[in-house]
């Protein structure tokens, strides 16, 4: 199977602070693949890492066996890398239509574009509905972001991602702050990505990740303590210790 | 309706012209007929409106806060009128000519204002204004120093219109060069680009992360938004046949930020309102204390911030957004 | 050249007093305070006033007019600016500007446009020779002065309990208040400080500046340069920083009389190419 995503020896220091230390993940195309870990692991630090927010102290990232490591981080997007955010980073004013249609529309290689009005092409249009359906937000296309109850900007949030038709997708806690009846939206948007996209899972809910996972990463202070198959890791007594009470924390 | 038709029907209905906007220039053409004792103060109105209209693409739509737009302003009107002195006296030229270069600075500078917080784009702004202020103030023999540049003598619009005393040819020329101009940044505002601009002003974190690469839209709106204010410097220049050293100062900059929100930012409509509001008042206020004036723009501004810009125009934008409608 | 040097750095230790202000309020408030300039006008035409009409010693002039810009800074902070606190950048502009224009004009109605100049004693006309070095007696003053005041700012900051609370409440507003910190009361003096010191540098820098109704205008700019340049988290920053601009003006005006100011906004936009964040703030590490 082919090595999609792969870090060597990633490390991040802020200070005397080391949120990432010698990290080495390797996601092959199509895998299920979660991050666990407790709170202050440096999971998020991870993921900006990745999608290049934050720039490595060392080491270096690799997207399909080509070096992103200095790219930046709509050039890492452009490439198929993309993620959401554990806290809503929406467009307040603009709709649900606008944002899912901007994604496709650069997805499209449309969005230099300066005279035609934004819309006014039917492949733009179809795609954004298709997308927008996927995640039951048909209804809402055009209403102010601001105005969505926070479940369904969490769906947003996800979907504008899934607009950027991702090869590699990181998911940065999608079911934080989203009640429980919402979530199987969320789970169910995500299981529906094809095959071959990749995705990587950071969540606390355990029930979450052992839905999806087939792989599981543990993170504790920046360095991965240990990493297998699902089962391995739950019967594992390290990440047990590391997680004692704390079994089913959302 | 089908999801997909009533998508392409909202997007469509986003960008439409409204009756108000119709009317709106309907009023404007018929005041070249209806006015003509108005036409100079009408000319500088749009003339303002324009540089204001160019405020509005940056910062309404792409949250930069500048406080040295009148260097675009300013370097455009310098260009205009010392082509006209040198022979190239044709004024549809001469705008052109003055909108190129003024890109062409807009886009120089632009890599300087987009680094660093607000406070350091409002800084870089204003240093660039004031930099070429000490140019253009020290280079005496080139554009008259603080006596301005004198003796530019336009060419007859197109050959046929030539500009006379009372303004008529002059705003008539104004109020076409300003429609056409509107007419383009009303399509690129609507535009994919627009659209990434203003997500961009929303959230840029975001905006990044759909693979919109930031720097260069900023960097885009900026030059065009440079081209913009320098074309109506040049209108400035061509119409008043005269440029002075106020043209780049820093009064200048601010009475256009003034302008631009007294009539509101991020519709394109607020330039044009605020620079007729503003000018109708100086008008009428500058009969009552000439000397004074400034004190009250200082005024208003405070009392603008301090009242709360949304409270103090809660009613006429009330107003426009039925008429937006 | 030395003089230069010499002149500069009183220059630049002047533009420190004016500046470090509005680096406070920056720092502190997250205000944008473009009418800095008005407070230190206030002092300078205060102290003429004092000086020339009622012919009330320099020296003693000089804490008048850190007393009056104080009040002054006060009274304006707790009708006006604080109404404008948690706005956004823009309106802060745009208050800040009308505020300069209202006290250019009001100045300009009141006392008339032409140039003031404080009565300074003859014996700070006096000149003397330091190894070679022509400095003048007025500088070492200002020098003096500066000097003194900016080591008492570092100690205040640094050493009393004012000063903790006031990084307390930089740090963090919320958790200041938290913990029982008075933040509004911090605020309210440091505005008042600050204001007061522009107060006394534009008295004490009269001679040097120039004291029109367009001070404030004029100077806004160096005001922001210090700030931009030297950063709004320390003393030290826009210390240096004034020093740096006031060597690189003087010289500049000495050796390049073309260049003028352009020495100045080119050492600004230097120095913001390579530290968007000011000189002393760490390399921005994305």
């Amino acid at each position: 199977m082919t090595v999609v995503l792969e870090t060597i020896g990633l490390y991040r220091r802020f200070g005397g602070l080391t949120a990432a230390s010698d990290v080495s993940l390797r996601l092959e195309r199509g895998a299920r693949h979660a991050l666990i870990g407790p709170n202050g692991a440096g999971k998020t630090t991870l993921i900006n890492l990745l999608t290049g927010v934050l720039r490595p102290t060392a080491g270096r990232i690799l997207l399909d066996g080509a070096d992103i490591t200095r790219l930046r981080p709509d050039q890492r997007v452009c490439r198929g890398l993309v993620r959401t955010f554990q806290i809503n980073q929406l467009f307040s004013e603009l709709t649900p239509l606008m944002t899912v249609g901007l994604a496709v529309s650069r997805r499209l290689g449309l969005d230099r574009q300066l005279w035609r009005r934004i819309g006014s092409r039917g492949a733009v249009i179809d795609e954004s509905v298709a997308v927008l359906e996927r995640f039951d937000l048909i209804g809402v296309m055009n209403q102010p972001t601001a105005a969505l109850p926070y479940g369904r900007q969490r769906l947003l949030e996800i979907a504008a991602a899934i607009a950027c038709a991702p090869r590699v997708l990181l998911l940065d806690e999608p079911a934080a702050g989203v009640p429980e009846a919402e979530r199987d939206g969320i789970l169910a948007g995500v299981a529906a990505l094809p095959q071959d996209v990749t995705v990587l899972l950071i969540e606390h809910d355990m029930d979450l990740v052992f839905r999806f996972a087939e792989r599981i990463s543990v993170l504790v202070n920046g360095a991965v303590l240990v990493e297998g198959t699902a089962a391995e890791i739950a019967a594992d007594d390290r990440v047990r210790e590391v997680y004692l009470g704390r079994s089913d924390h959302g | 309706m089908t999801p997909a038709e009533s998508a392409a029907a909202a997007l469509a209905a986003a960008a439409r012209w409204r009756p108000a906007e119709y009317l709106f220039w309907a009023l404007a053409l018929a005041s070249w007929f209806l006015l003509p004792d108005r036409h100079l103060l009408l000319n500088e109105a749009f003339i303002f409106g324009l540089f204001a209209v160019s405020l509005d693409l940056i910062l309404g739509y792409g949250g930069i806060v500048s406080l040295g737009h009148a260097a675009f302003f300013g370097f455009g009107a310098y260009v205009a009128g010392l082509l006209a002195k040198a022979g190239f006296g044709e004024p549809v030229l001469a705008l052109l000519a003055a909108g190129a270069a003024s890109m062409v600075l807009g886009f120089a500078t632009s890599f300087l204002v987009l680094r660093g917080s607000d406070l350091t784009r409002i800084m870089v702004t204003l240093s660039v204004s004031l930099v070429l202020f000490e140019l253009a103030n020290r280079m005496t023999s080139l554009t008259g120093g603080a006596d301005g540049l004198q003796g530019i003598v336009m060419a007859p619009v197109l050959g046929r219109f030539e500009f006379d005393i009372f303004g008529h040819v002059a705003y008539g020329y104004t109020l076409a060069v300003v429609f056409v101009l509107f007419l383009a940044a009303r399509r690129v505002v609507y535009s994919p680009f627009g659209w990434s601009v203003r997500a961009v002003k929303g959230n840029a974190l975001r905006t990044a992360a759909l693979g919109i690469p930031v720097t260069f839209r900023l960097v885009g709106i900026y030059a065009l938004a440079a081209c913009y204010a320098g074309i109506a410097g040049a209108l400035l220049a061509e119409t008043t046949e005269f440029v002075s050293l106020d043209v780049l100062t820093l009064q200048r900059s601010a009475e256009v930020l003034l302008m631009l929100v007294i009539g509101g930012t991020g519709y394109l409509y607020g330039g044009l309102i605020g620079a007729l509001a503003f000018k109708v008042m100086q008008d009428w206020l500058a009969e009552l204390t000439p000397q004074y004036w400034q004190f009250w723009i200082g005024f208003l501004l405070v009392l603008l911030v301090v009242v709360g810009r949304e409270r103090v125009f809660a009613a006429p934008q009330a107003l426009l957004r039925m008429a937006r409608r | 050249m030395l003089t230069n040097l010499f002149d500069g750095v009183a220059y630049g230790m002047l533009l420190f007093v004016l500046a470090c202000g509005l680096s406070v309020t920056l720092g502190v408030m997250n205000f944008i305070n473009l009418a800095h300039g008005s407070f230190a006008m206030a002092g300078g035409y205060v102290a003429a006033y004092l000086v020339n009409r009622l012919g009330v010693p320099f020296l003693a002039a000089l804490p008048l007019a850190f007393l009056a810009s104080a009040a002054l800074g006060l009274v304006l902070e707790r009708t006006l600016y604080i109404h404008v606190y948690r706005k956004s950048h823009l309106d802060q502009v745009l208050f800040s500007i009308g505020l300069v224009f209202m006290s250019v004009a009001a100045v300009d109605f009141v006392a008339g446009s032409q140039q003031r100049f404080v009565g300074v004693p003859d014996f700070l006309e006096a000149r003397f020779e330091v190894l070679g070095v022509s400095m003048g007696a007025y500088r070492l003053l200002i020098i003096g002065i500066c000097g003194v005041l900016a080591v008492a700012m570092q100690v205040v900051l640094a050493r009393t309990r004012f000063g903790s609370r006031l990084r307390a409440a930089v740090d963090d507003p919320l958790v200041a208040r938290g913990l029982g910190i008075n933040v509004d009361a911090i605020f309210m003096i440091t505005f008042a400080v600050g204001s007061g010191l522009a107060g006394l540098g534009g008295a004490l820098g009269a001679e040097i500046l120039g004291l029109d109704p367009s001070f404030p205008l004029k100077f806004m700019v160096y005001f922001l340069i210090v700030v931009t340049v030297g950063g709004s988290s320390s003393i030290i920053g826009p210390f240096l920083a004034s020093i740096l601009l006031g060597i690189a003006d003087v010289a500049g005006k000495y050796y390049l009389p073309d260049a003028g100011a352009f020495v100045i906004y080119s050492v600004m936009i230097v120095v913001l190419l390579l530290r968007p964040q000011g000189l002393l703030a760490p390399r921005v590490a994305r």
